[in-house]
């Protein structure tokens, strides 16, 4: 919290070179909520623009009640939740199907974890799996395990309840899980 | 939307496993304990994401953000400045319209000015002032 105001207060006094170096270190939060909320690279590289200059216009209010990371990561999604709505894109699946029988869901034996991850074409058809969640879905992995965002954290960011932010990380595991096993055949 | 139930006990032990894959993957657990479809899974999504970052973002965004700064002081200081040029017009466009106006009016009041120190005087002049105020202001 100490280097957040310390940063802050540079900003704010206008010092040279520190709003870069604000951009520096929550450029990459910022990229992947954008990213994984609006998957187009043009949108997103202007969505995080607009992010940081609006960061750059309301710093002055920001009151350390959060860290600045999750302050900034909840302006990105603000301003990517915007965008969405422009375009009708819904956040969520109104269609929600409930998760998969957990019963089916055992694996064999004997298979072999690091040979199926050397298979590029299953890899790919994983990401593309992962692309293809909603974007609320999408978004919410992405910070959990490339950001490695804590639950309460993404809480703050997405302004959602803890319990829910969970509930969505549980299910969309379950669902690409059940793919990978029944689909990609990894179990099988 | 927001609001979805909480998990089943079943569903508890199933979010269990899903963690654990975490803790291996992350390094922080050892290798047995999880399915490999978690495992996998777990891989996957630490992975860095398809586009990276454009080079030089964070300068080009700063330089951005400082310009838009430096235009939000400039426009109050421009619109000050405008505010006074157009005041300034008024006051000459009603010297030009009413100035004859007032000079006699002042020649009038001039060769009485001795009676005008005392009180009446100095009250009347506040009148007239007032009176010619809004006129002023245009």
């Amino acid at each position: 919290m100490n280097a957040d105001r310390a940063l802050v207060e540079a900003v704010l006094a206008r010092r040279v070179g520190a709003f870069e170096r604000l951009v520096a270190e929550h450029q990459g939060l910022c990229w992947h909520i954008l990213q994984r909320l609006v998957r187009h690279p043009e949108d997103t590289r202007e969505l995080c623009q607009e992010t940081f200059l609006r960061v750059h216009q309301y710093l002055h209010q920001y009151r350390y009640e959060s860290a600045l990371k999750s302050w900034i990561g909840r302006i990105a999604y603000a301003v990517g939740l915007r965008h969405l709505e422009k375009k009708q894109v819904p956040l969520l699946e109104t269609d929600t199907a409930e998760a998969a029988d957990l019963a089916v869901l055992q694996e064999s034996d004997g298979f072999d974890l690091e040979t199926a991850w050397a298979d590029a074409q299953l890899r790919e058809r994983l990401h593309a799996a992962i692309d293809a969640l909603p974007p609320l879905q999408r978004t919410l992995l992405t910070l959990y395990h490339l950001d490695e965002l804590a639950i309460p954290e993404i809480a703050q960011i997405c302004g959602l309840p803890a319990g829910t932010i969970k509930s969505h990380l549980f299910r969309s595991r379950l669902r690409l899980r059940e793919l990978l096993q029944n689909r990609f055949g990894v179990s099988a | 939307m927001t609001n979805v139930p909480p998990l089943s006990p079943e569903q508890e032990r199933e979010w269990t496993l899903q963690q654990r894959a975490v803790d291996i993957e992350g390094g922080l657990a050892g290798a047995d304990g999880a399915p490999a479809a978690y495992r996998l899974l777990a891989r996957a999504l630490r992975e860095p994401l398809p586009i990276a970052l454009p080079a030089g973002f964070a300068r080009r965004v700063a330089r951005r953000a400082e310009r838009a700064a430096l235009l939000d002081v400039r426009w109050p200081q421009r619109w000050i400045v405008a505010l006074l040029l157009v005041l300034a017009a008024l006051v000459v466009a009603g010297l030009m319209l009413q100035g004859a106006e007032w000079l006699t009016d002042l020649r009038v009041a001039l060769p009485s000015l001795p009676r005008l120190v005392n009180g009446w005087g100095l009250l009347l002049l506040l009148g007239i002032g007032a009176a010619r105020w809004p006129l002023l202001r245009g």
